[in-house]
């Protein structure tokens, strides 16, 4: 354990579970131990091209199941976040593709892209993956419980209503919403609020 | 070809193992309550394989060992020994364990670990010397730490017969027994012919109550598998590694152990499993969960950067340092040892070390699975698919053009590693397990009783294939919420276990259906059934004892020492603006020397298809970070080894 004690008490950038990502994010066992703080660098600034920051954005994309620092992502910039919204207006990208472009203006907080989530995540025709990507969005988006509350109720797909479930869980006055809507659910429907519900009893 | 195995004794008990039903439980408070041969494990009496007092302080290394009694003797009846077969059975003496006899290759024929090995090799079986009456040397017969080698089944899966050409070596009169035998390579031609079954519905029809964490056997049988049953926290366990073994696993799986330690700081952390001290014959240990680990992985016999909850994992070799332990594509024989191990258990033996969660108490199912040797240069592996998703079923996946493509796609890139693949089954999830996962597994939610890792305990027991979960979505939690595409249970997956909390891995199924662009080249990119195709492979990687070639940060590789590696600096045409936010995870530090807490550079693939730079390579390859137009799935040989060596290829 002391090998692994090495890294978590290393500085662990965006230090996250998961097997691989583990494994990828562990500072390895250096020596160095992490009693040493070390400074801080206060420039978080990027002075990237703008090449280099439609590179980077394609790279995040493109990642297999190493995830993004929010970091990375803000780093970007409103530069980035044009890109991403270019994707997420590309009905030819993939469904992966687009969701991590939500999930890049979503780690920006980037409010600006609300109208074109929101447009996403109430669409039935879009590929479900995208809208989950959507949903869960807003929820990092904006305070406003217009939208998830009508996609809890009204989305026609249950496991949209169920995102919008959990989304809404996690608010401070969701959880009552949430239940009402379990409730009315069919079997299957309401126990894909499994996870809602969960969080609401915490 | 023709092994001798002369043990000093050989005690016909015929157990076999994997298939053992439990016994009717027997309430306990300690373990004495229970059977010599039984532990107070969750307050139920369990079989640990040794009789209690004599054998748990025995057992250790090396010197002890010999034994028998309990659940010892190998096997017996009509195919006899087992590997362990004299370790199990006999009697203490002559150091423990049985001697065995050097490898003498019928006909003198050299082995050449380089070339692809006839399959005969060694299919010939073992002969083991197993009915002495006790020669041993006047030592207590203890029953301990030794190995049972789970031989119960002789011959598995070709039908080969199990000839004992030639003339049997015969130690002073025994009779010679056959063995259990390594099962003969399934080599081929890659990528070979694929049989796709459909598996009907796997799991429970409902939902189970609570978290589950199955202990489960094995699917392997006769000399590929030693079963030590339950065994507690710092006990050293020493097993015999027969000649012509070409890999080691050691799968420990908790029984009764605490969920986390709390280290100083406040730090909370999963109480890992992790086996310790692996030790070859020569003394030499592989892997010491006290020890600074080195920064290069490449010097490293074992590198072990994923550890994980329940069930532990560690593979010999996984890594060049330990790919250089094979002579001849043979790990050393003879008697190697293990030490039970989990965090809880470190805390308790360096109570400074933690503020909570000091247990000595821990109780694992051990297992070593043996992969026989010299690992032929190809060979095949069985897929499961759980479909955890409504995109497709069981039933129709065998004639979806889309399900086809991503086939043909992963068998294009295993056969990259000399890799067949063999069965497909297309299994179904019951309509509980569909709902509940099927908005997204949370990827960075991952103790045992998280939904990842409870999704995984679906995979069906009783098999040894690789098991990819599709869902819909992949989801983390972290900050700001995310996706991803796929995620392993552990690095690597516990091969043969299905069952266990870290028996899968996780894809999303979303790009299957995107096939418009798809052309006759493989396109990762604009084509939805390869790209799903590459990160099954990728995650499939994992699973195997892979690590990302090079990682994000451009500053973090493998252990692998010919695999392409990237540098994230100018030399590989980042910009001088982006080398200055390089951040070296080994140090946490830019090269200013501040801490790269936040907004280091992430390594773009596109500076890492070099082929005239070495440190500015490796886009190509399938366990890159990331996947770029240009990625193409290429494995280095060594990586081809290492995966080749696992007990999941045949």
């Amino acid at each position: 354990m002391k090998r692994l004690l090495f890294s978590v008490m290393l500085v662990c950038v965006g230090c996250e579970s998961g097997a691989s990502r583990a494994a990828s994010k562990a500072p390895g066992t250096a020596g160095t131990m992490a009693t040493t703080k070390l400074p801080v660098d206060a420039d978080q600034s990027a002075s990237l091209s703008d090449a280099e920051v439609k590179q980077q954005v394609s790279t995040y994309l493109r990642s297999i199941d190493t995830a993004i620092p929010a970091e990375a992502w803000q780093s970007l910039g409103p530069r980035g976040a044009a890109e991403l919204l270019a994707v997420l207006g590309e009905p030819k990208a993939m469904p992966t593709t687009r969701s991590h472009a939500i999930d890049g203006l979503a780690m920006m907080g980037w409010k600006a892209a609300v109208p074109a989530v929101t447009a996403v995540a109430s669409a039935e025709a879009e590929h479900v993956s995208v809208r989950f990507s959507a949903v869960r969005a807003l929820g990092v988006l904006t305070s406003d419980e217009t939208v998830l509350t009508s996609l809890l109720t009204q989305a026609g797909d249950a496991r949209v209503r169920a995102v919008a479930g959990e989304v809404l869980a996690k608010r401070e006055h969701g959880c009552d919403a949430v239940a009402r809507q379990a409730a009315s659910e069919k079997d299957e429907a309401r126990e894909m609020f499994t996870r809602a519900l969960k969080n609401c009893a915490k | 070809m023709r092994f001798v195995f002369r043990s000093v004794r050989f005690v016909a008990v015929v157990f076999v193992l994997s298939g053992c039903p439990q016994a009717p439980t027997t309430p306990c408070q300690t373990d004495g309550d229970c059977a010599l041969t039984e532990l107070c494990v969750a307050k139920v009496c369990r079989s640990s394989g040794f009789t209690r007092d004599a054998g748990k302080m025995g057992g250790g290394q090396g010197g002890g060992g010999g034994t028998g009694g309990g659940r010892g003797g190998g096997t017996g009846g009509g195919m006899g020994g087992g590997t362990g077969g004299g370790g199990g059975g006999g009697g203490g003496g002559g150091g423990g364990m049985p001697s065995v006899d050097a490898a003498v290759p019928d006909s003198g024929q050299p082995v050449d670990s380089g070339a692809p090995v006839d399959s005969g090799l060694a299919d010939a079986g073992l002969t083991t010397d197993s009915g002495t009456s006790g020669v041993d040397s006047g030592m207590p017969v203890v029953d301990s730490g030794t190995p049972v080698v789970d031989s119960g089944t002789p011959v598995v899966d070709s039908g080969t017969p199990v000839v004992d050409s030639g003339t049997p070596v015969v130690d002073s009169g025994t009779p010679v027994v056959d063995a259990g035998v390594f099962p003969p390579f399934r080599t081929c031609t890659p990528p070979g012919t694929r049989t796709i079954v459909v598996g009907g519905v796997a799991g429970p029809a409902s939902a189970p109550t609570g978290c589950q964490k199955p202990v489960q056997p094995s699917s392997l049988t006769g000399l590929q598998k030693i079963s030590f049953g339950a065994r507690r926290v710092n006990d050293t366990l020493t097993f015999t590694v027969p000649p012509f073994t070409g890999s080691v696993t050691v799968l420990q799986q908790a029984i009764d152990a605490g969920v986390s330690i709390t280290v100083g700081g406040g730090t909370v952390l999963q109480n890992a499993s992790v086996p310790d001290l692996l030790t070859t014959p020569s003394g030499l240990v592989l892997y010491n969960d006290n020890a600074v680990a080195p920064l290069d992985g490449t010097t490293a016999y074992v590198w072990h950067r994923a550890p994980s909850e329940v069930t532990g994992v560690m593979t010999v070799p996984a890594t060049s340092r330990s790919l250089q332990l094979l002579d001849a594509g043979m790990l050393p024989p003879g008697n190697w040892s293990v030490r039970v191990n989990d965090y809880a258990v470190e805390c308790a033996n360096d109570p400074p070390l933690c503020t909570s969660g000091a247990s000595n108490t821990g109780t694992y199912d051990v297992s070593v699975l043996l992969r026989r040797g010299p690992v032929p240069t190809t060979g095949t592996i069985d897929l499961s698919f759980y479909l955890v998703s409504t995109a497709l079923a069981a039933t129709g996946a065998s004639t979806n053009p889309n399900a086809i493509r991503m086939l043909d796609t992963l068998s294009t890139i295993l056969a990259r590693a000399g890799l067949c693949i063999g069965t497909v089954t297309f299994y179904d999830v019951p309509a509980w397990a569909k709902a509940r996962f099927a908005t997204g597994v949370s990827a960075d939610a991952t103790d045992a009783c998280d939904e990842l890792n409870q999704m995984f305990t679906l995979s069906k027991p009783g098999e040894n294939t690789l098991n990819l979960f599709l869902v819909d979505s992949i989801s983390q939690g972290g900050s700001g919420g995310g996706s991803i595409v796929g995620i392993d249970g552990a690095i690597p997956g516990p091969s043969s276990a299905n069952g266990t909390v870290k028996s899968g891995v996780v894809i999303s199924i979303a790009n299957l259906g995107t096939s418009a662009q798809c052309g006759s080249e493989i396109d990762v990119v604009n084509c939805g059934p390869d790209q799903v195709a590459y990160i099954a492979a990728h995650e499939g990687g994992h699973w195997l004892g892979l690590y990302h070639t090079t990682e994000h940060t451009g500053l973090l590789w493998d252990p692998i020492s010919d695999s392409p590696k990237c540098t994230c600096s100018t030399t590989c045409g980042l910009s001088a603006a982006q080398a200055a936010k390089c951040c070296d995870f080994n140090t946490g530090q830019f090269p200013n020397g501040m801490a790269c807490t936040a907004n280091y550079t992430v390594l773009d693939s596109t500076y890492c298809h070099n082929t005239t730079t070495p440190q500015c390579s490796g886009g190509d390859n399938l366990m890159f970070w990331v996947f770029d137009p240009d990625s193409v799935g290429n494995f280095s040989p060594e990586q081809s080894a290492v995966i080749r060596a696992n007990p999941l290829i045949q």
